[in-house]
């Protein structure tokens, strides 16, 4: 009995010790050892790293080169409804027509819904339409123009300063 | 063995509500068993360590537009607005769950730190400093509009924590450096839940005090040499944060890591609930801090925590852009930095300057007291707290309500880009947040919450400061928050600008 009462004693002496880093002599073995319950991370680390790199592989751009002019009415641009035209030429400077344009609208702040819109053709290589600014600040709008020929161009256009009312 | 006693009698003495009287978040089931377990916060860590890196290889490989970047839109909307809204309704699980411990965790199993941290760096200056370079390095890079650099900043944040914890022991990068932390501490003032002791009698005659000693493994005889039984190895930390739990107040340098719980050998530490902000009041000695009345670098955190806010939020609205137009036709610079340095020594310096100062100066003629100025601005200025969480949480809140679901689309772009098939569908575009006029509410109830808890606040510490003339110290404070408030109210009137490129750059 009086054994066991100064082992415990002992222990609860030993437990009180200040506790300090130890130095310790680590081998390569020690340490993969010590990591082995950390693979199933560095696995998915691995995995999604190749994931983004094969997906940022992607051909090169052979997409027309297309000039693209957006105007926002009024000018300087508020919130709400603005009108919009957007003309398109082509690299000899005539205009493009024949085009399918989609805009969205989008804050250069994360967090904010887009705005989307359909622009219909109202003269050759000018195009009309509505985009609606829900709040004041820094916009930018990606222009999707959709060439008769089937290809596609993504044009972004920034639009600083829409006041709010 | 007098030491022990008056421990003892100091440890009793203090008056706490008993714990069956208070909900314990260990008890609840499921998530009591699942936060006791020794592995969740290591489990937490990594999920989010996990998000961290989807984030960081999105901002240096997925589109640089910040509204379809996942680094932009769950670090400035997603992450600040549930970071407050936890703290609000629960504790610091941020800090709990923290990713950058991870690459720190990693370090640490292969080789100890040896140093400590330096003495004269043993305060929160350094986190200090690096808030406010957080804050004016978003305003001036916009860095809510730009995923490249959110990522750098991630990155950047990730390797600081490593740098400091690989070489500096305990938590040094917590306690002292991490900008994000010292939020979520005086934040934490507010939330509902402690890490805290059960029945303090218990730790009256506990002997061992692994709660902040740690736990080593138990010398045996068989298995230990006589030489090894100094240097046993810690099978359990204690608090790296120097925190005794008998003594601690409040959720102040509390990361919620439960080291506490675990080394506990009585089972005597839980999450309790509690009164939010009303530790702010008390000047007691704390744990591991000190008498914070004592603390000139705990003050001015609180100033940078309550004025920042503040200036955070005037610098989306409107306003702020025919300011600095005024200040840079008056003065001829073309470019913004010098006009945003104005700005921040104008929010962060003068102005609690002037205000804090004539409180302070009309407390102490009001009360008869003969105390300095600056002691009666660090015995007061705790009480700013509560509004100044009210302010973030009307900010944050607000971008987090109105753009909720926005992170559903851009998960499915970012999936859709990267394995080239719509794996979670089309991204639903339309998906947005609650509207505006619904949220505008909200946010003035954030507000009325904050300067009621400052109310109450205030009041309490001029009745403890000046018990004859509580009224004379109470309305100078009370009139410096109302008049926080009225500002405060104003900016969220304003138009939300998204204040963005200023001066064409």
């Amino acid at each position: 009995m009086s054994q066991t009462t100064d082992s415990s004693l002992m222990k609860q002496r030993l437990r009180r010790n200040r506790i300090d880093a130890t130095d310790e002599t680590i081998s390569v073995s020690t340490i993969c050892k010590r990591l082995e319950p950390l693979w199933p991370l560095c696995l998915l680390l691995a995995m999604t790293a190749a994931c983004f790199l094969s997906g940022c592989n992607s051909e090169p751009s052979t997409a027309p080169e297309i000039k693209v002019t957006l105007e926002v009415s009024p000018d300087p641009p508020q919130t709400g409804q603005a009108d919009v035209v957007v003309r398109l030429t082509d690299t000899a400077n005539q205009p493009v027509s024949g085009a399918k344009l989609k805009l969205e609208g989008n804050m250069n702040h994360a967090g904010m819904k887009p705005s989307f819109s359909t622009l219909q053709e109202a003269e050759p290589g000018t195009y009309e339409g509505k985009l609606d600014f829900t709040m004041g600040g820094d916009w930018f709008v990606i222009v999707t123009v959709e060439l008769p020929d089937g290809s596609k161009v993504d044009q972004k256009v920034d639009i600083p300063g829409v006041k709010a009312k | 063995m007098t030491v022990h006693t008056e421990h003892i009698s100091e440890v009793v003495s203090t008056p706490t509500v008993s714990s069956a009287q208070r909900f314990d978040l260990l008890g609840v089931p499921c998530l009591g068993r699942f936060l006791k377990w020794r592995w969740s916060r290591v489990t937490l860590q990594l999920l989010l360590c996990g998000i961290s890196l989807i984030m960081i290889l999105h901002a240096f490989f997925g589109p640089q537009l910040a509204p379809k970047n996942l680094a932009t839109l769950l670090t400035w909307v997603h992450f600040r607005g549930l970071v407050v809204l936890v703290l609000l309704l629960a504790g610091n699980f941020f800090c709990m769950a923290c990713p950058f411990m991870v690459p720190r965790m990693i370090a640490r199993k292969i080789r100890l730190p040896q140093r400590r941290w330096p003495r004269w760096l043993r305060n929160k200056w350094p986190a200090i400093v690096l808030f406010v370079a957080v804050l004016f390095v978003y305003e001036l890079f916009d860095l809510w509009g730009d995923p490249w650099w959110t990522g750098a900043l991630i990155v950047g944040y990730f390797l600081t924590a490593l740098g400091i914890d690989a070489i500096f022991q305990r938590a040094s990068f917590c306690k002292y450096v991490c900008p994000v932390g010292q939020f979520n501490f005086l934040s934490s003032t507010m939330s509902p839940l402690e890490v805290t002791v059960r029945e303090p009698v218990i730790c009256a005659t506990c002997e061992t005090k692994d709660c902040i000693r740690g736990r080593r493994e138990v010398y045996d005889p068989d298995r230990h040499k006589s030489s090894e039984a100094n240097s046993l190895p810690i099978i359990q930390q204690g608090c790296e944060l120097a925190l005794f739990q008998p003594r601690k107040v409040g959720n102040l340098d509390c990361t919620f890591c439960l080291d506490c719980v675990y080394a506990c050998p009585h089972d005597n530490v839980g999450i309790l609930s509690r009164l939010p902000a009303e530790s702010l009041a008390d000047d007691e000695v704390r744990s591991g801090i000190g008498r914070l009345g004592n603390r000139t670098d705990w003050t001015a955190l609180t100033i940078v925590f309550v004025f920042g806010a503040l200036l955070n939020a005037f610098a989306m609205v409107s306003p702020v852009y025919v300011l600095e137009a005024t200040i840079a036709s008056a003065t001829g610079l073309t470019v913004e930095w010098p006009i945003l340095m104005f700005l921040f020594a104008a929010a962060l310096i003068f102005e609690p300057l002037i205000l804090l100062g004539a409180a302070a100066f009309a407390t102490r003629k009001w009360t008869g007291k003969s105390d300095n100025l600056r002691t009666i601005v660090h015995r007061f200025t705790r009480c700013l707290v509560p509004f100044g969480f009210g302010v973030w949480l009307a900010h944050y809140g607000f971008h987090f309500f109105t753009g909720v679901l926005t992170v559903i689309p851009v998960t499915q772009s970012a999936a859709q880009s990267l394995l080239g098939w719509s794996v979670f569908g089309e991204p639903q575009w339309q998906l947005g947040g609650i509207p505006e006029r619904f949220v505008f509410p909200i946010e003035l109830g954030f507000l009325g919450l904050g300067i009621w808890g400052s109310l109450l606040v205030a009041w309490r510490i001029s009745i403890d400061f000046a018990p004859r003339a509580a009224k004379g110290a109470f309305i100078p404070w009370a009139c410096v928050l109302v008049v926080l408030f009225l500002s405060a109210c104003w900016i969220l009137t304003q138009p939300m600008d998204m204040r963005g490129t200023f001066l064409g750059g």
